[in-house]
């Protein structure tokens, strides 16, 4: 060998020495190169599932409560064909890698230190690219948007990846309507064995299953697929004509499914073994089902429900109240000029620029001092977000673009007059950073300063709430539009007739595309329905449907449009739909008991909420008031009491 | 071209010479910075003197001993009972269906046929009720596992269904400057075949914390079932595992595997499955059984 060949080979040896040394001293990055294409290995396991799909009531092998068991029995494919939301909905984390898509992943690199800081996962029917961030990040609030794909966080032990994702949408953890509550986390293992990879997938849901569920699959390199587009377009298809033109859940009443035994049938399993439950995954389950025969045909099942799931809301009844504190308020960003402030009562949404900042509601009496706090610390940011759309006062782009918000508020509307929502309107609207739209310290009828439904101000009235305290500017239609543009957008105040009570608001600021719905919608509490106020159960569903029908979707059903729900976390119209579901469902079951005679305390013996208890009845006494309130709604007449 | 530079410049041959002989040391010096730490790292020891390597016992980088049980939540109806004839895991009048009507296992045509020539009578008849607690089948079975160290290089595993014992062979070392020598075969075929071990271990580094998982390689293996109802594999099946341990903040230990069964003689591609495991606090629910063939 030459010396200029052996000199080169020693130069190259040197520099593969630099790049490397540095490389490894730098620790946490990518141990191992998952990025590449990828296919599944189709139906190696569980192939019946993963293809074609699980039979209704196929549970086994699942550690799912009785609450989840009564969810799912209660489902009806047919959904699909009626809620839009659903038609693009792709598999949510925990179940994605079961499905039959290929994947990709992808390296997100840090441009200034060329640091692998995130894995980027794409499947045919994923919305949008999975992030799975290695850099360290913190996670987001409890507040932050849920999504199907939720938040994830990865960390390399020795040659296993180990994702954790948190912040899913409510979805499918089996495609038979067995579902997986948006309290759910999702833990990922992920380890490479050349050419294959293994993805264990843990569920653990506090909500609807009582031990973890953990699954795997399995995916080999594909270094020629490709994955193609998925221009999911969800259309309204209705099989009987009597139904088009209306929205309709198709759903199952208890006791009334007739394809619960369908697969112990077909499968010739004994029917315990069918409906699942932590035993049916372990060996000692064997010798219970040993002795049981399969049933010799199809039949309607009638179960029953009644393990410690199903008794939540008495638990949570009797359960002491604790004095809220207003201790953990937080400040997100939603989109464009808007915020949101949660932990002082219910949730604010603020529109913030050039203009000032607008309030939807001023929470809790009792947080005005650290909500105001908050107010000024938001418009101390260095530049108000999204401030291309912020006008006035400065009449060019640039200035509007690089000047911090004026620390005034100009203006409060009120949804409704829940004290979470108006208690705080004296307090801020007395502060010294309050300025109002118009003639200030004048006549406050001149200037827009508090603005609600008539209906509001009329309660408040009767509960001789101060003066200060009420509404100021009152609107009687359907909706009422703010005078002028405010922070560059047009804001839309919708009255919802006989919802939660006769004066319900939402706000949609239109060109943050952001809508503030008051306690219409709730990502996580039932609605606090007041029937002697004029609220209703139809008039929420039909307050639902507009939601859900105003709100637009980026893809595959979720993002656009985003909802600053009364109690929760930033929303979508996909939560919407599954909220406005929720009630349709919860009142036909009560219509029904109704049908048959039945008083309300028979109807709250019979727990008609049960399966929804643990996403949405962890408030004290919020379940039987519920269900009292559809009751009242359906036997009181029919749109409840009507407005005045 | 040297030669060409070297007749036309004496001088440049020169420099070349010495930067030759400077460039060559600090090469193989870089060589040994990157190989070194690795290597150890993969002995499961730092830096220090040079001593005897540890043992496979000592090297582990998690302990799979104890007792484990098994946790069935995909293939259920064919695991945790004796599906029917002619159930490929999609139901017994599945065939053709799309989307997996064919089942889980991608058979050929000989495997598919012999699968549905099942006879659990004649397996009987002939002794041969432990077809599905072969290597090949047994892992699928529910039942509890009892994982032990025979001694420093073997780890012995006893699963309860069935009553059977699987033992993973490591290299032992050899005389010093000698290779490590290879587990001796066990001699005839058997359900349980020959199982060769090694860990393949990862990280150690800054905050990459070390861990691996146990690969093992089990062959010379008699014929036998994937699942009781009659899914044969050959006597030609190779078994490729990795066996891998985590921790769940929730306090669970589990001990989840791949495993690639490839079988020239029955399968069109390999077939891999994955298996849970989870760590039980003590042997309460050990419960040693025969073999049954239905």
């Amino acid at each position: 060998m030459n010396r200029i060949v052996l000199l080169r080979i020693a130069s190259g040896v040197l520099l593969a020495a630099a790049m490397i040394r540095p490389l490894q001293a730098q620790g946490q990055a990518s141990p191992t190169d998952l990025s590449g294409e990828w296919r599944r290995l189709t139906n190696h396991e569980d192939a019946h599932e993963r293809g074609p799909g699980p039979d209704p009531g196929e549970y086994w092998g699942l550690p799912l409560n009785d609450a989840e068991r009564m969810r799912a029995d209660a489902y009806n494919g047919e959904i699909l064909s009626t809620n839009l939301y659903f038609q693009c909905r792709p598999h949510p984390t925990g179940y994605q890698q079961l499905g039959p898509d290929q994947m990709r992943i992808e390296k997100e690199i840090d441009t200034v230190n060329r640091q692998l800081i995130a894995y980027r996962v794409l499947f045919q029917r994923t919305p949008g690219d999975r992030m799975i961030w290695l850099d360290g990040r913190e996670r987001p609030s409890e507040h932050a948007a849920h999504s199907w794909e939720g938040f994830s966080l990865g960390r390399w032990d020795g040659d296993t990846l180990t994702i954790t994702t948190t912040h899913l949408k409510e979805s499918f953890i089996r495609r038979n309507g067995v579902q997986g509550s948006f309290r759910r986390t999702v833990t990922e293992h992920v380890s490479l064995d050349e050419p294959y990879l293994t993805w264990v997938l843990i569920v653990n849901d506090p909500d609807y299953l009582t031990e973890p569920l953990i699954r795997s699959v399995t995916f080999q390199r594909a270094p020629n697929a490709q994955i193609p587009v998925y221009p999911c377009a969800p259309q309204q298809e209705e099989y009987r004509p009597e139904d088009a033109g209306s929205y309709r859940v198709p759903h199952y009443l208890p006791g009334t499914n007739p394809y619960l035994t369908e697969v112990a049938f077909k499968y010739k399993t004994p029917l315990v073994g069918v409906r699942g439950g932590a035993e049916s995954m372990y060996p000692e389950f064997v010798a219970k089902i040993a002795g049981e025969k399969p049933p010799a045909q199809q039949f309607t099942l009638q179960p029953v429900y009644n393990d410690e799931s199903t008794r939540i809301a008495e638990r949570i009844a009797n359960q002491p109240v604790p004095a809220p504190t207003y201790d953990r308020i937080d400040a997100l960003h939603v989109k464009g000029n808007i915020f949101m402030i949660s932990g002082a009562g219910a949730n604010i949404a603020l529109s913030a620029g050039g203009d000032g900042v607008l309030m939807v509601d001023a929470g809790a009496a009792q947080a005005s001092e650290k909500i105001l706090g908050t107010v000024k610390d938001l418009t101390r940011l260095p530049k108000p977000l999204a401030l291309s759309n912020s006008a006035s006062p400065y009449a060019d782009a640039w200035q509007a673009a690089h000047t911090q918000a004026p620390p005034v508020i100009r203006m409060i509307i009120d949804t409704s007059a829940g004290p979470e929502h108006v208690g705080g309107n004296g307090n801020i609207a007395g502060s010294s950073i309050f300025h109002p739209i118009g003639v200030e310290g004048g006549d406050q009828a001149a200037s827009e300063v508090i603005l609600s439904y008539e209906n509001v101000q009329q309660t408040m009235l009767a509960a001789k709430v101060p003066v200060r305290a009420q509404p100021t500017n009152t609107y009687f239609s359907d909706r009422y539009r703010l005078h002028r543009y405010f922070n560059n957008e047009g804001v839309e105040v919708q009255h919802m007739a006989n919802a939660i009570s006769d004066g319900d608001s939402v706000v949609w600021f239109r060109g943050s595309d952001v809508i503030a719905t008051g306690d219409i919608f709730n990502s996580d509490i039932y609605p606090p329905i007041d029937i002697d106020h004029g609220g209703s159960i139809q008039g929420l569903i039909s307050a639902l449907e507009k939601l859900a029908d105003l709100c637009f979707p980026e893809y595959m059903g979720q993002g656009g449009t985003l909802v600053v729900p009364g109690h929760g976390w930033i929303s979508d119209g996909s939560e919407v739909g599954y909220y406005r579901d929720m009630m349709i469902v919860v009142r036909d079951r009560i219509q029904d008991m109704i049908d048959k005679k039945m008083t309300l305390a028979q109807v709250q013996a019979a727990k008609p909420t049960m399966d929804y208890d643990p996403l949405f009845g962890r408030v004290p006494g919020s379940t039987a008031k519920f269900v009292e309130a559809v009751y009242r709604s359906l036997t009181e007449g029919a749109a409840g009491k009507k407005e005045k | 071209m040297s030669s060409l530079v070297s007749s036309f410049c004496p001088r440049f041959q020169a420099f070349l010479r010495g930067a030759t002989n400077v460039a060559l040391p600090l090469a193989a010096l870089a060589l040994s910075s990157i190989a070194i730490p690795t290597s150890l790292h993969a002995q499961g020891r730092g830096r220090g003197p040079a001593g005897p390597p540890p043992t496979a016992k000592a090297a582990a980088p998690f302990d799979p001993s104890g007792y484990w049980t098994s946790i069935i939540t995909e293939d259920w109806h064919v695991r945790m009972l004796v599906a029917p004839k002619g159930d490929f895991g999609s139901g017994p009048d599945a065939e053709g269906l799309p989307f997996g009507g064919g089942g889980s296992i991608p058979y050929n045509a000989e495997g598919k046929k012999l699968a549905l020539a099942w006879d659990p009578a004649k397996d009987e008849a002939e002794g041969n009720q432990c077809k599905a607690y072969g290597a090949g089948g047994i892992m699928r079975l529910p039942g509890h596992l009892h994982i032990t160290w025979q001694d420093d290089y073997t780890l012995k595993m006893e699963i309860d269904n069935g009553t059977q014992t699987r033992l993973f062979r490591f290299r032992r070392p050899a005389p010093s400057g000698q290779a490590a020598t290879a587990p001796e075969p066990a001699g005839a075929a058997s359900g349980q075949g020959d199982s060769v071990a090694e860990w393949i271990i990862l990280g150690g580094r800054g905050d990459w914390t070390r861990g691996g998982n146990l690969k093992v390689v089990t062959t010379n293996l008699k014929p036998g079932y994937y699942w009781k109802n009659g899914m044969v594999y050959s006597a030609k099946l190779t078994l490729t595992e990795h066996f891998r341990y985590q921790k769940e903040p929730n306090g669970d230990e589990w001990l989840n595997f791949s495993q690639m069964a490839e079988d020239p003689q029955y399968l069109t591609e390999p077939w891999i499955v994955t298996y849970h495991y989870k760590k039980l606090p003590d042997g309460s629910k050990w419960n040693p059984s025969p073999c049954t063939a239905r």
